[in-house]
């Protein structure tokens, strides 16, 4: 549709013929930098050393993604074994199963928090971004921080919120001792302590693409804005939130995603009264030993989300800007 | 003159080391001047400054009279053309125009827009975007985004250095062209002394943040006030304290029979630049001196024994 053949590069200016000695020096020096990488890229790699190379990852994802997944795929249409297993015969009654009302609640409600977990995590993460990809030498350092969360296992984490929010914690202690409260407050075991827990945890998945569109973007723009009469608000809404589109898609797919299947926080935090749809497949496999509606549940999670990536995918293609999202 | 800008000992440091060092200058309304130095003068600093993303550490800017010192860049009547443009990628060409107009809340503006656009020649592409273009179209963009505001003054920074050589010739004289034609001050900042010399009206040189000296092209380039401008804007043979440029040098096989200061030498090397002659010449005192001479003057070949001379009013005197 568009052509980008004349789009020119951008240090088009050193590479252009300058009078100057200094001028030379640059265009020599990029002159260097693009054999550099006309070096690197050019040999065609044959096709037998592109089968090498992908051989692992091909053999890898057959035998840990795509052979569990044809078997939970034929569980889901057997009937259920006795003491957990699957036994014949083949049956549809585990999808039918899905229609229930039951399930739809906790369908929606998982749609729900995941949502609001994902706009949380955009409304807090962006200026965290923002503020990341604006410091300079500290950027390293800052995103070290961001990410160090990663070094403790999430189990011990959301743990961790629970000796702060239960009704002797940290937090309803000081409160009770300072009296400011006579009862504890009722911190955990609700929606809201899931989602501080989805927010808490999947924060990071937001801000690091989040950071990565907003250090690409050009500084000279918010110059232009401010130039052109735009106060720090308009340019933040004009320029740089329609500029950072990708970062917030990809930002907000990989935290509603995973915050859509999540069992753990709802199941620590939720304290059982909060079920996702993440719990009703662990309940399945385990305590209902019902493997084969588990299963089916699990390929319906998985459908619904195809579904909206495609959605996002094809928004993204219509837009026609940056690069494909799938 | 009615005076648009006006900087009081304007100084800027940053870290310590002044980028900018105590400079003060006018600009006339309706004005084309440019600001032109070596990488590293302070000429964009200085430009920043009254755009207002930088703030001086000393002096004042006043525009319209007015200081601005404390004023946002959003409350600044000026507009800025980048190096790099900065156009909005993600609108059209009308959008990147329009958008100044809406900051100021005005309505109706769908004239003007036609107006600059047709002003810069860009007229069918306002559905563009900016990676649908060219170099130059996008540069005219962003001329027209800056003019579209009918700035107190606009200010381009390094306007023409992001085009090929071919192209800069052209749109040097379609700037100028420009500028007459909507009357609107210009200040532009420059590193080449051809383009701010064949540009300007008034030419203003610095060197290591310090204003050298500002005046009319023709008064820097024949009377500069010191050896760095003299050598800044174009090459001098210096001998001692009196200089002459090099298409003041006229050589001769014969004695000439004007009036003037007349050397003799031989000649050391003859380089052919298409529309002249540069010749290297070794005088007998064994100063070298370079004269640019019509190849209509006569053949030179090596080793020639010549006359090397110039009259008097052509020598710079510091």
């Amino acid at each position: 549709m568009k052509s980008r053949s004349n789009r020119r590069p951008k240090n088009a200016a050193q590479t252009a013929p300058s009078r100057s000695r200094l001028g030379n020096g640059f265009a020599l020096l990029s002159r260097a930098r693009q054999q550099a990488v006309l070096s690197v890229a050019k040999p065609a790699p044959l096709a037998a050393s592109v089968t090498a190379f992908l051989s692992p990852a091909v053999v890898l994802q057959l035998l840990l993604f795509v052979a569990p997944m044809l078997i939970i795929a034929g569980y889901s249409v057997l009937s259920r074994g006795a003491y957990g297993g699957v036994e014949s015969p083949w049956t549809i009654e585990n999808y039918q199963r899905l229609l229930d009302p039951l399930y739809g609640v906790i369908l929606l409600r998982s749609v729900w928090l995941a949502a609001v977990s994902t706009l949380l995590c955009l409304v807090l993460g962006f200026p965290l971004a923002l503020f990341i990809a604006r410091s300079g030498r500290r950027k390293n350092f800052y995103l070290q921080l961001v990410i160090m969360p990663f070094w403790t296992s999430f189990l011990i984490r959301t743990y961790a919120w629970l000796f702060l929010l239960r009704d002797t914690g940290l937090l309803n202690t000081v409160l009770q001792a300072t009296g400011m409260i006579s009862e504890p407050l009722p911190l955990l075991y609700n929606d809201g302590a899931v989602v501080l827990g989805l927010v808490y945890g999947y924060l990071p998945f937001m801000v690091l693409p989040l950071y990565a569109t907003l250090e690409r973007l050009d500084p000279s723009l918010l110059e232009a804005a401010a130039d052109l009469g735009a106060t720090p608000w308009v340019a933040l809404w004009r320029i740089v939130l329609p500029l950072c589109r990708p970062g917030i898609l990809a930002g907000a797919i990989l935290v509603f995603i995973p915050c859509l299947g999540a069992y753990l926080t709802p199941d620590l935090m939720g304290g059982g009264k909060t079920i996702m749809i993440g719990n009703l497949v662990q309940n399945q496999f385990t305590t209902a030993r019902d493997w084969p509606f588990g299963s089916a549940i699990s390929l319906a999670l998985m459908a619904l989300v195809m579904l909206l990536l495609m959605g996002a995918a094809r928004r993204k293609g219509l837009e026609g800007e940056g690069e494909p999202l799938l | 003159m009615e005076t648009v800008l006006e900087l009081r000992g304007v100084s800027k440091e940053f870290g310590g080391a002044p980028v900018v060092d105590n400079v003060s200058l006018s600009i006339a309304r309706g004005e084309l001047h440019a600001l032109c130095g070596p990488s590293g003068c302070g000429k964009t600093t200085l430009l920043r400054m009254v755009a207002g993303f930088e703030t001086p550490t000393a002096g004042e800017i006043y525009l319209n009279g007015r200081a601005i010192n404390q004023e946002p860049p959003y409350r600044r009547n000026v507009t800025t053309v980048f190096q790099n443009y900065a156009l909005f990628p993600h609108m059209t060409v009308q959008a990147n125009v329009e958008f100044g107009l809406k900051q100021k809340g005005l309505r109706d503006f769908g004239e003007r827009v036609r107006q600059v656009l047709e002003l810069v020649q860009l007229t069918g592409l306002e559905h563009r975007r900016p990676d649908q273009l060219s170099g130059g179209q996008r540069q005219r963009v962003a001329i027209a985004r800056a003019l579209a505001l009918e700035p107190d003054v606009l200010m381009l920074d390094e306007p023409l250095s992001a085009l090929d050589p071919n192209l800069r010739k052209q749109v040097r004289q379609e700037l100028k062209a420009l500028q007459r034609r909507v009357g609107i001050t210009f200040l532009m900042v420059t590193h080449d002394q051809e383009e701010a010399l064949s540009l300007s009206d008034r030419i203003t040189v610095l060197d290591r943040g310090q204003l050298q000296q500002t005046g009319a092209p023709q008064q820097v380039y024949l009377q500069p006030s010191n050896r760095f401008v003299a050598d800044f804007l174009g090459t001098v043979n210096w001998m001692g304290s009196i200089g002459v440029r090099p298409e003041a040098m006229r050589v001769s096989h014969e004695r000439p029979v004007h009036d003037a200061q007349v050397r003799t030498g031989r000649v050391a090397a003859t380089t052919f630049l298409g529309d002249a002659i540069q010749l290297e010449t070794l005088l007998d005192t064994g100063e070298r001196l370079t004269a640019q001479v019509s190849r209509l003057n006569g053949a030179f070949q090596n080793g020639d024994a010549v006359h090397v001379w110039w009259h008097s009013s052509d020598e710079i005197t510091l």
